[in-house]
């Protein structure tokens, strides 16, 4: 199990932190996401021999949001 | 310039042009032209998103206001069609303008770590990435520039600002041997520093990451309003429909979509959360989430632990007395005894003892008794170092003359101390401490501001606590108290009103669980004690508290009026769309503007002055 915190460019309205938070939850082999709006940052749990860091960071890209960092937690 | 800032200006622009043109000039058809360009120019990037998100089978507001949108064009409708979408761009982009303003005080802590420090290898210095460092290097420090690192210094003499940790500007001074922490600035001085901690580890690292977890603790009010908005939208989304097949106003089903984003309600909340909570950060006060604003702000009852929090905690020795040996032998045993242990009691006699310079390196075991004293074993001593309490219990014989010596010492100190070598007192040292500035006047204000009752529970004897407490306006002292009746006396507050609990050491811990609100104070606080609490205060300020709970009560306030403002709107929304009042265009301004007042009453929390430059 793997934990990632993602910085994203700022989000302005509440119901996109609820769209990236449905969207990475439907992924598979992603346990547990957190979308913190006020600091703009995505805590993810995932396990990481069924889905990449990159193909989560795709998807947060494909719904129009930038990643401005990965880290591990 | 951003993609979305660009939009924005060009519909923005196109609509004033057409403002201007319908105003001097009878041309409907470029009117028109204008307006459907300025639709699509900030419609376009909404419908993008929408579409993006149903890919993945989301459905979002996005897409609610496309078809708002989309629709108005099909009715004719453009210039509803053109200030809605325009609005709801517009919107966005100053809501996300105010809201990392919210956070600016926040951020600007995060970005105080240096990226650079200057490193002493062999007596060569060079400039290296902070990521490079490791425990054990030693680092150059000059004047104005801040340590990178947690360490200790190995030489050099400097004034350090330390109010990235603690809140507190004016300069501490700092020698070889003493203690530094990252990010705080080297007023005037220079310094080597043999590294401790880095990253992460550091004491400011960690105080980052309770930040960042405090602003993801969910406040119950929010967990309220957030259920509400998630019912909300489906709601006006089936409305729409229904009003639709009753009525067949497609204009009114379409408005109905338009108010139908609970941004207000969503975010009131959150911002006057992060607010609070940064607020407090400028005063060294660290809240560990939005939960516990809201139970400060109820306090009734505080429970102080004495020492460390309304004392200052670095109690000296003021008198010793030694039984058929020399005062040096006492301070001796209880020092080799004491070695190690983190208690308030303890650092003053080793600090006794290296004043008059007296050694001790034996290694020894000991045992604690909390509340009590501890016992240490070496090869050849057994050495009790304690309370009255714990002599009687381990049936140290106390004779009459010695009885008499107690009580008088006891009568002119606040703390009296027995130490016996392998069963046989040898003497006792009288311990004092004194009050924290302020202290007095933080208990008035404290009172004033509508606290209840203020006890303290200690340790120490009653007549100690109460010699140096006497003059402070305190409802009971409650003293000799084990942890776990530090814990009892919480609880039993508890059952009169809600109950904070100040403390530092391992000993109050007990209590700062039990307590509704366990608050940690002082550089001094041991880690067990801010592990436990749900605040911490990082300085030695009292009048913290005052601030701490000034602080919660107009935070919880702005989050009442946001909640009744947001919800308020919404329902003069419905009513207003409902009766044919308000339209498309000023529905999606009335709800953008609500976005915005919302993010800019919890502005109101933060002062003006930040303290941290």
């Amino acid at each position: 199990m793997e934990k990632r915190i993602f910085q994203l460019n700022q989000l302005s309205c509440p119901t996109c932190a609820k769209k990236i938070e449905t969207v990475l939850k439907k992924t598979n082999g992603v346990e547990e996401v957190s979308v913190i709006f006020t600091s703009s940052k995505v805590k993810v749990e995932y396990n990481e021999t069924l889905v990449e860091a990159v193909e989560l960071i795709d998807k947060i890209h494909r719904l129009g949001y930038r990643v401005m960092e990965s880290k591990k937690a | 310039m951003s993609h979305q800032k660009l939009t924005t200006i060009l519909s923005g622009s196109l609509l004033l042009l057409y403002l201007i043109i319908n105003q001097f000039m009878d041309q409907p058809v470029i009117g028109q032209v204008l307006l459907i360009i300025a639709a699509i120019t900030s419609g376009l990037p909404i419908l993008w998103h929408a579409l993006q998100a149903l890919r993945f089978k989301v459905m979002s507001i996005e897409l609610l206001v496309s078809i708002a949108v989309i629709g108005a064009l099909f009715l004719h409708e453009f210039w509803e069609a053109a200030a809605v979408s325009f609005l709801f761009i517009f919107g966005a982009y100053l809501e996300a303008r105010t809201l990392s303003k919210t956070r600016s005080s926040l951020e600007s802590m995060i970005r105080l770590s240096p990226s650079t420090a200057v490193r002493l290898v062999h007596g060569i210095s060079e400039t290296v990435d902070v990521d490079e460092l490791v425990a054990g290097d030693t680092v150059i420090v000059k004047t104005g520039e801040r340590i990178p690192v947690d360490g200790i210094i190995t030489r050099g003499i400097a004034g350090v600002n330390q109010s990235s940790i603690t809140g507190e500007s004016l300069p501490a001074e700092k020698s070889i041997g003493s203690e530094v922490y990252g990010t705080t600035i080297v007023e005037n001085g220079y310094l080597e520093i043999l590294t401790k901690r880095v990253g992460e580890e550091t004491t400011y690292g960690q105080l980052m990451h309770l930040l960042e977890e405090a602003q993801e603790a969910k406040a119950p009010t929010q967990k309220f309003i957030e259920k509400f908005a998630s019912y909300y939208t489906p709601t006006m989304i089936i409305a729409a429909v229904i009003v639709f097949l009753l009525t067949r106003d497609i204009r009114l089903a379409l408005t109905l979509l338009v108010i139908s984003c609970p941004g207000a309600m969503v975010i009131s909340i959150p911002v006057a959360i992060v607010a609070g909570i940064g607020q407090a950060a400028k005063f060294g006060i660290l809240i560990k989430g939005g939960e516990f604003i809201e139970k400060a702000a109820k306090v009734e009852n505080i429970a102080f632990d004495k020492t460390g929090t309304l004392t200052v905690g670095l109690p000296e020795v003021n008198s010793v007395v030694a039984f058929s040996t020399s005062e040096d032998e006492v301070i001796r045993a209880a020092a080799q005894a004491e070695m190690g242990s983190e208690h308030h009691l303890a650092k003053a006699i080793l600090h006794e003892a290296a004043k008059r310079g007296i050694v001790s390196d034996q290694q020894t075991e000991y045992q604690i008794f909390p509340g009590k004293g501890l016992i240490s074993v070496s090869l050849n001593e057994t050495i009790l170092v304690g309370n009255m309490r714990l002599a009687e219990e381990t049936g140290i014989v106390v004779n009459e003359f010695q009885q008499e010596k107690f009580t008088t010492m006891q009568s002119r100190t606040a703390t009296t101390v027995l130490v016996s070598i392998n069963g046989t007192l040898i003497g006792y040292i009288g311990i004092t401490d004194k009050l924290r500035n302020n202290s007095l006047q933080t208990l008035q204000q404290l009172k004033k501001e509508g606290i209840q009752r203020i006890v303290v529970l200690t340790g120490d004897t009653y007549t100690s606590a109460h010699r140096t407490l006497g003059q402070l306006p305190i409802d009971e002292i409650y003293a000799e108290l084990l942890p776990t009746e530090k814990a009892e006396a919480v609880r039993q507050l508890k059952q009169t009103g809600v109950t904070a609990m100040v403390g530092d050491g391992v000993n109050d811990t007990l209590a700062l669980a039990e307590s509704d609100i366990g608050i940690a104070m002082g550089q001094g606080a041991t880690d067990a004690a801010i592990v436990t609490a749900d605040i911490v205060i990082l300085n030695e300020k009292t009048t913290n508290f005052v601030e701490l709970f000034r602080i919660s009560r107009s935070t919880v306030s702005i989050m009442k009026q946001n909640i009744i403002l947001s919800v308020g709107v919404v329902f003069i929304l419905l009513i207003g769309v409902l009766t044919k009042k308000v339209l498309m265009d000023v529905g999606m301004m009335v709800h953008e503007l609500s976005v915005l007042a919302v993010i800019l009453n919890a502005m109101r929390i933060s002062g003006k002055h930040d303290i941290i430059k």
